[in-house]
């Protein structure tokens, strides 16, 4: 179908106005006739009246629809009969003959409506259709980026992870290299043996810092690797201690958290790293032989966990209490701690991507705590087991 | 070769760590035979017997992973693996696969020698079979089902038991969830992490003497549990 044809027939929407609109357009449409058509009486062919007339009953049936396109028609043949057809002004029937146009007028007026409402379905089934190829369309190209998306998240993490290999192996032999020679040579005078063991902490210490920077990327690349799953925390407290106990030899943890702790929903490894670099810092920054307390409560009315650590020592300066968690700020710069500022920006980022919150506080009676918050959800529900008396 | 001494083949392809590892395991007087890749380890262990395998899982001609399916087909050999990967992956899928521990690199040379003994200890033909275990102030009596802290009897659901007797049968070797969800509930459950977990807790609650700083029960994280005694 001729695309500008179905355009003129679908895109007006006259059809769609309220009834008596079309009805008063119609006779509209016919008065005009008549006013046309009385002048032009006089030079025109009664048949070519007739035409006239037939014009506008086309016209009504094409933009108005049917049941004014029959009242045009009725009213056509009435006011031809009644201004054209002597004895004129009058609506005698002298002439059996006008039932004739009345009839073809009626017919014209239906079949071209009937037609109308096919042609005006197909536009309408044409233009869903082409919506339909449009959207679809656009869910492909939507489609065809999120690939792209995932190809290049893929690749990231393949990256990182050839990189991890990368720098973890030649650290690896630097570590171990270090380590086997004081099993080898007996008898190393007590200057050596301090420079070898410089040297495999150092390279320990390089190797925290790759898997700070590695975790960083990791989470700045997005969900692909993240594993949330639920888990009670003090699990993953027990192994960042353990993990960390070269760094804490100075130091006692004591761990408080209720028994029924629910369970929290998160990814264990990020959430071990969360705690490493918590523990570092509080047994770098709190004096030998003092105790870390890490504590976990229900804040029931907030929906959230809290979960803190407290060291003694002398806390954070009272001006950079928000900085600290900026990336390569350090509470202290003129310290002689070593240490880039890495490790509390990493957690910020890490409690953040787990939709809670983290900040410092000092404590009154010396030291400081740090707090993060995480939100309690909706952990699965377990199915109970019956207790038995472990003689079963 | 004497043959008291236990033979360890090294397969790892950087020299640095081959020669470091030998070091190490030639200060305990083990035997040690170095592969630097899939074939060479493959041949060697056809042409003789070894009393355990470090593994490195990155082999330049192919994956660790099938040379551990390869061997298991025929061989029980203790199997140690070493990745460098950040991907725990891996490690999951090579202890599913039959391996019996892991080691992330870097490691300490202590921590490496001590899982080698392990593993040594456990593949030992046990000449009577034990039914009670005992760490810490707890023993256990598998045969009676009965556990005692301090002489004191404990209660443990059937699970919890269950659970302690795989670990006890188990001991020095790293189960992934995968495989305790499979042995405790059947095969529909191996998503359900967080049952593992509870039930480690409560197990932790009952038998450790700090249950926030384990001794025995032992977490890999994002990978499954380890007891050790």
């Amino acid at each position: 179908m001729n695309l500008h044809l179905l355009s003129w027939f679908s895109l007006d929407s006259l059809v769609t106005r309220p009834r008596w609109q079309r009805y008063l357009l119609a006779l509209l449409a016919v008065g005009c006739t008549i006013v046309i058509a009385i002048p032009l009486s006089n030079y025109l062919d009664l048949t070519n009246i007739v035409m006239l007339f037939l014009l506008s009953v086309v016209f009504v049936s094409v933009k108005l629809g049917r049941r004014p396109a029959i009242l045009a028609a009725f009213t056509s043949v009435l006011a031809f009969n009644f201004f054209f057809v002597p004895p004129y002004w009058s609506l005698e029937i002298a002439h059996i003959q006008y039932l004739i146009t009345l009839v073809a007028m009626l017919v014209v007026a239906l079949t071209i409506t009937h037609f109308m409402s096919d042609f005006r379905e197909q536009a309408n089934t044409a233009l869903t259709r082409e919506q339909q190829t449009l959207e679809l369309y656009r869910l492909e190209k939507l489609a065809q980026e999120n690939q792209m998306q995932m190809a290049t998240e893929r690749l990231r993490s393949s990256i990182l992870s050839a990189l991890s290999h990368d720098i973890r192996t030649p650290l690896t032999s630097l570590y171990g290299l270090a380590e086997s020679l004081q099993l080898t040579t007996n008898n190393l005078d007590a200057n050596t043996q301090a420079t070898l063991i410089a040297l495999r902490d150092q390279a320990s210490h390089i190797n925290n810092m790759v898997n700070n920077l590695l975790e960083m990327a990791r989470l700045q690349a997005g969900g692909l690797q993240f594993r949330k799953e639920w888990q009670p925390i003090d699990e993953v407290i027990g192994t960042s201690i353990k993990l960390l106990k070269p760094a804490l030899t100075q130091h006692t943890v004591k761990v408080d958290i209720p028994e029924d702790f629910p369970l929290l929903e998160f990814d264990a490894l990020l959430m071990e790293r969360v705690f490493c670099n918590l523990l570092e810092n509080a047994a770098k920054y709190s004096p030998p032989r003092s105790t870390l307390s890490i504590h976990a409560k229900l804040l029931s009315d907030r929906d959230q966990a809290e979960v803190s650590l407290c060291n003694e020592g002398e806390g954070f300066p009272a001006d950079k209490l928000e900085q600290v968690f900026e990336l390569f700020e350090r509470g202290r710069h003129e310290s002689t701690i070593p240490g880039v500022g890495l490790g509390l920006s990493i957690c910020r980022a890490i409690i953040e991507a787990h939709g809670g919150s983290i900040k410092v506080a000092n404590q009154a009676t010396g030291g400081s705590c740090t707090y993060f918050y995480l939100p309690l959800g909706h952990p699965p529900t377990m199915f109970s087991e019956a207790p038995s008396n472990g003689v079963a | 070769m004497t043959p008291d001494y236990p033979n360890v083949l090294v397969v790892e392809d950087e020299p640095n760590i081959r020669r470091f590892i030998r070091t190490a395991l030639e200060s305990e007087a083990y035997q040690v035979l170095e592969a630097v890749n899939h074939q060479q380890a493959l041949y060697l262990l056809k042409q003789q017997r070894f009393d355990i395998l470090l593994l490195d899982l990155g082999l330049p001609d192919g994956d660790g992973l099938t040379l551990i399916s390869t061997l298991r087909s025929w061989s029980n050999l203790p199997i140690l693996v070493l990745s460098a990967r950040i991907n725990d992956q891996d490690k999951i899928q090579a202890l599913d696969l039959g391996a019996d521990d892991y080691l992330s690199k870097p490691c300490s040379i202590g921590e490496l020698l001590a899982r080698v003994r392990a593993l040594l200890r456990r593949s030992q033909p046990q000449l009577t079979t034990t039914y009670i275990y005992q760490f810490g102030e707890i023993e256990v009596d598998l045969q009676q089902r009965r556990v005692l802290r301090a002489g004191g009897i404990i209660h443990l659901t059937p699970i919890e038991f269950q659970l302690l007797n795989l670990f006890l049968l188990n001991t020095d070797r790293v189960l992934t969830h995968r495989y305790l969800l499979r042995e405790l509930w059947g095969g529909s459950y191996v998503e359900s992490n967080h049952y593992l977990r509870v039930y480690v807790r409560h197990l932790r609650q009952k038998l450790e003497d700090d249950p926030s700083q384990p001794k025995y029960f032992l977490t890999e994280t994002g990978i499954g549990y380890r007891f050790q005694i």
